[in-house]
């Protein structure tokens, strides 16, 4: 009980993060809340999944975050990510009213997925809209691919509950590496390089 | 040995290598590439699947297993796969000889043997689960192939892309976990609304549905023709056949007549609409991009006719189609050398410098029409459309045949006509005439030889349940 419990704190504060990555500017601060993230989505899914495969996320998720730090410090002088705090305020207020229309949506979520637990449905449901509104919002391959990456935490905290095996585990977590190998590349192609004939 | 060794791992394998080939030009990775993809096409050919090979005088025999298995799921490639692993293979190899005409970067050969290796995995997935998640894989790894290199729009295409690629993977996801026991269930339930549902936008992300379609022009604008043509159209066949090859066994999407009236509408919608939005862009690359969605409506429509009709006709459309992409993207990636600007103005009198790539261009253009019983516009036309048209119909066919043909003769005039600016115009090259004449020819086979295709589609049909 005491562990559900824990996990649910987890849950929130994955949600409580993801707001946090909408109003970040520094890629320092949003590379380390998505590392925080993935340890929160940790606790999650150490409820639903085999330690084992828990684990395996979690280290597909930092080697995500590492592969876009790096693509990142290839180019250390770029411009800020989000330079208006106008801009920031607006954010947090669009996070905010997605997670409101996830609570408002409560019942309707209840019935598609009765067998997710409450926390895990809403605070699943939260992240990956967070997620999508950042990625949606972005024309940074960085701040993109960090949103990308926060929505496929909140799908995982909501689909664990529903499937798992050693497979689909291991593709889900090269898709995440791949995502972020991906967006490195379009961070370092689209600053620097030519074509080569 | 399994074909999974033959088809996916010495693939990837020959991929890897041809990439790290130190320094080596385009011009020789493309014959190292094309000649690994071609012997795989051969392989698919003539090589015994499941059977015993006799080799030495009958001593020894040599067995290409058809199934393997990774992590406890099954993936077998049998010899019912062997007309789609030869066509596959063989437009690898198509593709990758003229990577060096196309003037692509070192990378695209081994790119030419690597996305083929992940669809051919995705494709042998036994379950619809995994070869989700792989053909995810794939189009994630399009980023690599499509991301701009040259001074262009800063990605964004290739990021709304890849945005698309990953929302759509958590809903088809959610729709086939929640699929188990809904297979056979009548499709008025909400169930089974709430699933097609999940399922029909998780798929309208991957294909660049309307509204998603947005995709097409982006990415036309910013990546390089060639590269776009040879992913777009490769990740394209593969998810219409991993759909193919798994959709029977749901009935409310085999036996749905509704489903295939609204794929009609939106086929005829699609065709009519890109047709439509070419003529007032002002960029090749938007064009090819616009044409890329266009060549989405052709699918949408020959599938309409239902599973088992449908598929043939895909799959009959599916060679010329690739010919004529191979083709013209190659010759629109040329006109835009030295330096990858597709816009009008740069492009104004650039034909006759090029004249030759320039007529390829165009006719590649109006070749996208519905051209009534000629040609490859005929083929698409007879194939796609054999039922009746309703009056408006005929006016979405109308538009969808205005578009490209208009588009083509806009373009003749600007490429021929138009004064040029004081960009270098490049003459072309004997050899590059001598490339025209061979992609002038294949189409002609392609347009007048539709038996030929047929015959291949119901041996490829076969693979299907």
């Amino acid at each position: 009980m005491a562990q559900i419990q824990w996990a649910e704190w987890a849950m929130w504060w994955m949600v409580g993060l993801a707001l946090l990555l909408l109003v970040v500017h520094d890629w320092r601060g949003l590379i380390a809340g998505l590392a925080a993230l993935q340890a929160a989505l940790l606790a999650v899914l150490w409820q639903a999944w085999p330690a084992a495969l828990a684990v395996t996320q979690l280290i597909a998720g930092w080697l995500a975050g590492a592969m876009l730090a790096i693509g990142q410090n290839l180019h250390p002088a770029q411009p800020a990510l989000t330079p208006a705090w106008s801009e920031r305020l607006v954010r947090l207020l669009a996070g905010l009213l997605a997670v409101a229309l996830v609570w408002a949506t409560a019942p309707m979520l209840a019935a598609v997925w009765p067998q997710v637990p409450w926390s895990a449905r809403l605070g699943g449901a939260s992240v990956a809209l967070l997620g999508l509104i950042q990625a949606a919002w972005s024309r940074h391959p960085l701040r993109l691919s960090v949103g990308l990456l926060t929505g496929l935490s909140g799908f995982l905290a909501l689909y664990a509950w529903q499937q798992h095996g050693l497979l689909l585990t291991g593709l889900l977590g090269m898709f995440q590496v791949l995502l972020a190998w991906a967006a490195s590349y379009l961070i370092h192609q689209t600053l620097a390089g030519e074509e080569r004939l | 040995m399994n074909a999974g060794l033959l088809w996916v791992a010495l693939p990837l394998a020959a991929a890897g290598a041809v990439g790290a080939w130190p320094k080596a030009p385009t011009r020789r990775k493309r014959w190292a590439a094309a000649g690994v993809a071609g012997l795989l096409a051969l392989a698919a050919v003539g090589l015994p699947i499941g059977r015993p090979l006799p080799l030495l005088g009958y001593r020894w025999t040599w067995t290409l297993q058809a199934e393997w298995h990774v992590l406890g799921r099954a993936f077998a490639l049998d010899a019912t796969a062997r007309p789609w692993l030869a066509a596959l293979w063989a437009w690898a190899a198509l593709w990758a000889l003229l990577a060096a005409e196309a003037r692509l970067a070192p990378d695209f050969p081994a790119w030419s043997l690597a996305l083929p290796a992940g669809l051919t995995l995705a494709l042998a997935a036994g379950d619809f689960l995994p070869a989700v998640l792989l053909l995810a894989l794939n189009l994630v790894g399009l980023v690599f192939l499509w991301t701009p290199t040259v001074h262009r729009p800063r990605g964004v295409g290739v990021m709304r892309f890849l945005t698309a690629a990953v929302a759509g993977l958590p809903l088809l996801l959610l729709a086939l976990t929640r699929l188990p026991g809904l297979e056979t269930a009548p499709p008025q339930t909400p169930e089974v609304h709430y699933t097609g549902l999940l399922l029909g936008l998780g798929l309208a992300l991957w294909a660049g549905v309307f509204p998603f379609h947005i995709v097409y022009p982006l990415l036309g604008q910013e990546t390089y023709p060639y590269r776009l043509g040879f992913g777009g159209w490769l990740t394209h066949v593969a998810l219409v056949l991993a759909v193919l090859h798994w959709a029977p066994s749901v009935a409310w999407l085999r036996d749905n007549p509704a489903l295939y009236a609204s794929l009609r509408t939106l086929g005829l919608g699609t065709i009519a609409l890109a047709g439509g939005l070419l003529l007032v862009q002002r960029d090749l690359g938007r064009v090819v991009g616009y044409v890329m969605w266009l060549s989405t409506g052709w699918s949408w429509l020959a599938l309409a006719q239902g599973l088992e009709n449908g598929a043939t006709a895909f799959l009959t459309l599916a060679w010329p189609r690739a010919l004529l992409w191979l083709g013209w993207t190659w010759a629109v990636s040329v006109l835009g050398l030295p330096d990858a600007r597709f816009a009008a103005p740069h492009l104004a009198g650039r034909g006759r410098a090029a004249p030759w790539i320039a007529a390829v261009a165009v006719l590649g253009l109006g070749a996208w029409a519905p051209w009534p019983g000629l040609g490859l516009g005929g083929l698409l036309t007879a194939t796609a459309l054999p039922t009746a048209l309703a009056p408006w119909e005929w006016l979405l066919l109308a538009v969808a045949f205005a578009g490209p043909t208009w588009a083509a003769v806009r373009w003749a005039r600007i490429l021929y006509l138009a004064p040029h600016e004081p960009t270098p115009n490049l003459p072309e090259s004997p050899r590059e005439r001598a490339w025209v004449v061979v992609v002038l020819a294949a189409w002609v086979a392609v347009a007048f030889l539709p038996g030929l295709w047929y015959a291949w589609a119901a041996a490829a049909r076969g693979w299907l349940p």
